[in-house]
């Protein structure tokens, strides 16, 4: 079905852990790609991660789809979270997606071709007291995301985002989105979104309208 | 297997550019189309004799034929399933200068008119338990445009109209998203060729050098999402409007 131009089926699913990453890796798979995973270990450290895309890489062969997927939830009301806490969630975020792009994204440059699709959450376009902190770390993914998108679209490279909605029924409306819902949307990016290039697809079931 | 096999389909405004694009898509996954233009000419005859469908001439801005034509599409191919309302009038001129029924006119087909669309496919919709409708806005909604006051006002209430009635009618299996297209090549370029005061080659030209992907669009860019829209597969979205435009906006809402 695809003719989006990923000729080489070699996904890398940067983040472990968590119901999504697995139905995303799922679903690639069944798609007909054969899936590296880069675990959460691999992506604290830019040459770490970089050594692990190498050697899956190695062999799979060239990625051509990139998915990152950070795991990490922390909260505490803005001021009571400590400064190395902040950092660690930061990194988990900010740190591990920027990790998987400069480990993986060179090698698409120089091949003209591939996609990078970057997980963020609702809570940085919706808010939510008591979440400052997290809203912000998954919101500088937004942020990334559509600023990198201009830098490698000239390049053969479309870069987009899904803003993930929450995953289980809602406290409030009970508006709410499965992992599978968001893998359909990862495989629209991936086969059908060729004129897409930095945008943020809020994939919320109806929580954020 | 399709992923549109069977599944009733109409589309308003597809006897060129992007409409004629979602109909070939849609034919494509096996859908059965319905095909509206507003007049039943050559043009939309030559997309029944190349992809098939159902011809269903109405002009979009008469509520009595839009109803006559909804009925007419059910009486031959059943309840509409996916309704895509893609029919747009666009006029170019300083807003002081536009005649105002110009300027309405715009307003009347792209917006008021496919409220009245929406309005009569949604009994049948109801009848089925189940619905997609996929509206249209813009690029030029979103972001406003100069010497299109009229087109930008229309679609950038369509982004609205998506998002309120995608929270009113999720709850009965009916799903409303939106598509706002960037540049695509269609005819309808000739229009701001014509406005610039250059050719159609040099309106490419020009168009392309500030879009990120560093193309224009094609009719099949927007089909593609048009689909994936009118799928089980889009259940994630409510109310949301898609932005297949090469990067040159990059909104999130």
């Amino acid at each position: 079905m695809s003719d989006g131009g990923n000729g080489n089926r070699v996904a890398l699913v940067a983040g472990s852990g968590g119901l999504l990453s697995d139905a995303i890796a799922d679903r690639l798979r069944a798609e007909g790609f054969s899936v590296g995973r880069l675990e959460d270990g691999d992506l604290s450290h830019r040459t770490q991660t970089i050594a692990a895309a190498e050697r899956i890489a190695g062999s799979l062969g060239r990625v051509s789809v990139l998915v990152t997927i950070p795991t990490l939830h922390d909260a505490a009301p803005f001021g009571e979270m400590s400064s190395p806490r902040w950092g660690r969630l930061l990194e988990a975020h900010l740190g591990a997606t920027t990790n998987a792009c400069a480990a993986v994204v060179p090698a698409m440059v120089r091949a003209g071709q591939g996609t990078v699709i970057t997980i963020s959450s609702w809570l940085a376009l919706a808010g939510i007291a008591g979440e400052a902190y997290y809203a912000a770390a998954t919101g500088s993914i937004l942020a990334f995301t559509k600023s990198f998108a201009l830098e490698v679209a000239a390049k053969g490279v479309r870069v987009n985002g899904i803003a993930v909605g929450p995953l289980e029924p809602a406290p409030t409306d009970g508006a709410y989105v499965l992992p599978g819902e968001v893998a359909d949307t990862v495989m629209f990016l991936v086969n059908d979104a060729g004129f897409f290039v930095g945008q943020v697809l809020v994939a919320s079931g109806g929580a954020l309208v | 297997m399709g992923r549109l096999d069977g599944v009733v389909c109409l589309v308003t405004g597809a006897a060129q550019g992007i409409g004629r694009g979602i109909v070939a898509r849609m034919a494509h996954e096996g859908a059965r189309v319905a095909v509206n233009a507003r007049v039943d000419d050559d043009r939309l005859k030559g997309v029944i004799r190349e992809m098939g469908g159902l011809p269903a001439p109405a002009d979009i801005a008469d509520p009595a034929a839009v109803k006559r034509m909804v009925g007419e599409v059910e009486a031959a191919l059943g309840p509409i399933e996916v309704l895509v309302c893609n029919a747009a009038r666009m006029t170019m001129k300083p807003f002081l200068e536009q005649d105002a029924d110009e300027w309405w006119d715009q307003v009347n087909i792209n917006l008021t008119g496919h409220m009245d669309v929406v309005a009569a496919v949604l009994p049948g919709m109801r009848r089925l338990g189940r619905g997609r409708i996929v509206l249209f806005s813009s690029l030029w909604g979103p972001i406003g445009w100069e010497n299109a006051s009229g087109y930008a006002a229309s679609k950038s209430a369509i982004v609205s109209l998506g998002r309120a009635l995608g929270r009113e009618l999720a709850p009965e299996h009916i799903y409303v998203t939106v598509v706002a297209p960037g540049i695509i090549d269609t005819p309808q370029l000739q229009v701001d060729a014509d406005d610039a005061g250059v050719s159609l080659e040099e309106m490419h030209r020009i168009y392309a050098r500030n879009i990120p992907a560093g193309r224009i669009g094609t009719p099949d860019d927007v089909a593609r999402t048009v689909v994936f829209l009118s799928t089980e597969a889009a259940r994630a979205f409510v109310g949301q409007t898609l932005h297949p435009n090469g990067g040159e906006i990059r909104g999130s809402m």
